[in-house]
Formats: structure tokens, sequence, C-alpha cells
């Protein structure tokens, strides 16, 4: 009988540890996507302020109500803005950070090209 | 080529721009309705046993979904100095019979021991609750503390952030009462 229990604790044990780690990484995968808008440069999972501490909070109740990462996400920016993404949206003015380098890429490749061919 | 580019810019800087609020002064239009319900402890202490409540949304808990009427929400914390002025003038509103507003104090950032303290030695003479479910202040779209929100029933209407004045206290009713009466 005892064994059948702790086989069966083992068993659930060994079920729900990477459940709870899912969670928990999860958590800490969208608290990271999030910078915290009172520090300089810290994302939400990085900052301990009052704050970060707040939305940490929330991504943890939203994750285990089980909201995606998406839904998650644009809870923050409804209410933030899209500052809040560590990544920056590619539309209005933040295009230019993923056009620009490869502008300077292709433009940097033809100059030499055309240098070289002369 | 130069024309090109500078007007390429232009463009999208403008489009860039987040048009949706609207920055009147130091008071900021958000128009946002809060329909969640927060089970908040209360601070009790002995200033709110005169309290002439008004709406029963905060008697005893404060349950955003029943808050009735013209109502302003004061984010504070025990280490802010201009929440203690602030306090001062918040009494002071509260003790005109003429006032319209009712105003509910949230305790945020904090320690519920270092809050009660705060509570005891300044006696707000409106009611107070400490956070401890800490998901609050983001629900609101708070930065830091002092941060102050105007509502009509359980819509936040304005926010203002950093000290509120006395006189921002009547501005603040007079401008919410006027954006409602224009968008009902």
């Amino acid at each position: 009988m005892w064994k059948i229990i702790i086989n069966l604790y083992l068993l659930l044990f060994i079920l729900l540890t990477p459940l709870s780690t899912l969670a928990s990484n999860k958590v800490y995968e969208i608290s990271n996507e999030l910078m915290c808008p009172v520090c300089q440069g810290q994302t939400v999972a990085e900052s301990n302020s009052g704050l970060a501490i707040s939305m940490r909070e929330v991504v943890k109740r939203q994750v285990s109500e089980g909201k995606s990462k998406k839904e998650i996400l644009n809870y923050f920016v409804n209410i933030y803005g899209d500052t809040i993404l560590a990544t920056p949206p590619a539309k209005g003015f933040g295009i230019i950070l993923y056009i620009f380098p490869v502008l300077v890429l292709v433009g940097s490749i033809l100059f030499w090209i055309r240098r070289f061919n002369k | 080529m130069n024309k090109i580019l500078f007007l390429a810019l232009i463009i999208i800087s403008i489009t860039s721009c987040n048009g949706n609020k609207k920055i009147d002064s130091q008071f900021i239009l958000i128009d946002k309705v809060i329909s969640k319900e927060y089970n908040l402890k209360k601070f009790e202490y002995k200033g709110l046993i005169n309290y002439r409540a008004a709406n029963e949304a905060y008697m005893e808990k404060l349950k955003f979904k029943e808050l009735k009427g013209y109502n302003i929400i004061n984010f504070w914390a025990s280490w802010c100095y201009p929440c203690i002025e602030e306090v001062v003038d918040f009494n002071e509103y509260m003790t005109l019979e003429a006032s319209d507003m009712e105003i509910i104090g949230i305790n945020i950032f904090d320690e519920y021991e270092e809050a009660k303290k705060f509570i005891l030695l300044n006696e707000p003479n409106y009611p107070n609750f400490f956070d401890e479910t800490k998901t609050i202040p983001v629900e609101f779209g708070v930065s830091g503390v002092p941060e102050t929100f105007f509502l009509y029933d359980n819509r936040i209407i304005y926010k203002y952030v950093g000290k509120l004045k006395g006189s921002n206290i009547s501005e603040g009713l007079e401008k919410t009462q006027t954006y409602v009466e224009n968008n009902n």
C-alpha cells in the first residue's frame, strides 16, 4: 500500500515539476520582453522597482489564466504604449531600426563593388 | 536625393506619434473603464469615524464596479514626501461642504506597517486602502507616486502625474465634468 502511495507521489512530482518550471519560464520570458517604465534600460524581469514587481505579478496572473504571450504583451502595450516593448515593433519610427542597418549594409556592398570594378 | 530622405524622415516621425492620448497640461486624458473587482485591505483609524460616505462601493472593501458619481483615486506610498503634502490639501478639500467629489487613497509599492504609520501620522479624512494584490498600479497605468485619477462611475477620465495642489482638485473636477457632459 505504502509503495503505491510513494510511487504515485513520485509520479505526481515528476509530472508537475516541469509544468511549474514551464510557467515560471514563461513569466520570465514575457517579463524580459517588457521594459520597466521607471528604470533605465532594465527589463521588468531584471528590475526590483515597485512597478516592475507589480508588472511581474500581472504577467504571472495572466499566464496562470492561460493567456498567450501575444495577449499579455498587447495588454501592456494598451496601457503603456509601444515603448514598453524591449523589442520595438516594426512600424512608425521603429521601422528605421530594422531598415537602416540593411540599407547601410546594401549601400556599403554596392559602394565597394563599384569601387572594386573601377 | 537628400530632399527625398528628409521628407521620408519627416513622414516616418509624424506617423510614429501616438495620437491616442491627449495631454492637457499635467492632466492626461485616459477614458478607460475599470471593471475588475479588488478586495483591498482598508486602513481603520480614529480619523475616519465621522467620515461622510456617500458611496457604498468603498465602505468596507473597494469595488470599482460599484463606484458612482465623481471620484478621485490617489496613489501614494509612505516613503513619498509629496504624498504627505497632498494629504493636507485633500483633507482641506474634503471638509468643503460643496465638494462634489469623493477621494479614495490607495497605498502602493509599500509595506503595510509603514503605510499604517503614515496613516496614523497624517490622518487623512477619506478612506484609504492597501494594495495587497500588487496589480492595481498596472491596471491604472501608474508609473510612480503620487499619481491621481479622476473618475466618473468606474470610468477613469483624467490622470494627474505628480503632486496635486489644492487648486488642481477643483480644476480636475471641472475638466472631468466637462468631458463627461460632452462625451456621454
